[in-house]
């Protein structure tokens, strides 16, 4: 059962892409989250690190509060303040104007984990408002016996895959197609390919 | 973005655009397996129902171009990070192809069908992430090079 027509289904998923970058200044993208996930541990103590070092508002304003601290107990009372960084971040990035968006920062680990949970989130959803899936289980009947072994095995080629092209079917097929960027176009062409050329061929075997 | 601390901020308007993408992903069929393999077999697949294959094609070809002409409207000049042909580009894209095939499934409808109650899409899930680590390992080992897309 369809919920959504086509033309609705695809004006949506580009609203998301295009609204993603323009919101986040990242472009949409999920086999990035999963890599980044599939080196938590890592990910964890770069963040640590990250906020162990000198940075963000917070550290600012320590960081300024010493200072003129150390100039008052120096008995230097000078108006060196329009020179620190605080006037530059607190102007707003972006005016009216329409000047170029740069690329954002990364998003940390719980934000990305937050986006995971959101497209479960959707998928649940989507089941209550009564679409499920086959009544069967569509992915239980989907490779027959040793269902799971497959899964498995095609999710490990999935992940190799995606993180060895650099991105998947939303990162290359949808936001990096409508940038028509080449990597984009032929990693599309190649693994649409080859997923035509292997589902035909299982599924000549199954039958 | 006044009183609430950044971080927390950028969660929650990540997972506003997980849920849309998620909401879209199911409420489409593109991440029912079924629907998966009726187009990439072209309607041939056991128990495709008519018209299936074409429905999904339109979907992808319209999200693609109309997500093109809103980056052309509204993101002209922007600094996009660019997506060049990389010697991984190629032979990733297979192995993504065939994975995509034996799971009917690609990386984001894999957490879309955990929402909606399939249990054995954490054999995907787990599958993933293996691959994604030994990738990481295979950068490391034998040079390989590519990463994950920019990301969210």
């Amino acid at each position: 059962m369809t919920v959504l027509p086509w033309w609705a289904a695809g004006a949506a998923l580009a609203v998301t892409a295009v609204g993603h970058w323009i919101v986040e200044r990242r472009p949409l993208g999920v086999s990035g989250v999963v890599a980044r996930f599939a080196n938590v541990r890592g990910e964890l103590r770069a963040e640590r690190e990250a906020s162990r070092a000198p940075t963000g508002a917070e550290a600012l304003a320590a960081a300024l509060a010493e200072a003129t601290a150390e100039a008052i107990a120096g008995g230097e009372l000078v108006a060196a303040a329009p020179s620190s960084p605080a006037a530059s971040t607190a102007a707003p990035a972006t005016p009216p104007g329409r000047a170029p968006r740069a690329l954002g920062p990364p998003a940390p680990l719980l934000g990305h984990a937050a986006f995971l949970a959101g497209l479960a989130a959707g998928g649940l959803l989507v089941r209550l408002a009564g679409a499920r899936l086959d009544a069967a289980g569509a992915l239980a009947g989907h490779a027959g016996a040793g269902s799971l072994a497959v899964l498995a095995a095609g999710g490990l080629l999935l992940g190799f895959g995606g993180a060895w092209m650099g991105g998947c079917t939303t990162g290359h097929g949808i936001t990096g197609c409508a940038r028509l960027m080449p990597g984009s176009l032929l990693a599309t062409a190649v693994f649409l390919a080859t997923a035509a050329l292997v589902a035909s061929v299982l599924g000549g075997a199954r039958s | 973005m006044t009183a609430a601390p950044p971080a927390r901020g950028r969660a929650l308007r990540l997972a506003a655009f997980g849920l849309a993408l998620g909401l879209v992903l199911g409420g489409s069929r593109l991440a029912d397996p079924a629907f998966v393999e009726a187009m990439l077999t072209l309607g041939r697949a056991p128990g495709a129902a008519p018209g299936d294959a074409l429905r999904a094609w339109a979907t992808l070809a319209c999200a693609a171009g109309l997500a093109g002409l809103g980056f052309a409207l509204l993101a002209r000049g922007d600094a996009l990070p660019p997506r060049p042909i990389r010697r991984g580009t190629v032979p990733g894209a297979v192995l993504f192809g065939a994975g995509w095939a034996l799971t009917g499934t690609c990386p984001a409808a894999a957490f879309v069908q955990l929402g909606q109650g399939e249990l054995a899409a954490l054999a995907t899930v787990a599958g993933m992430l293996a691959g994604s680590r030994l990738h990481r390992l295979a950068r490391a080992r034998l040079g390989l090079d590519g990463t994950g897309c920019a990301g969210a």
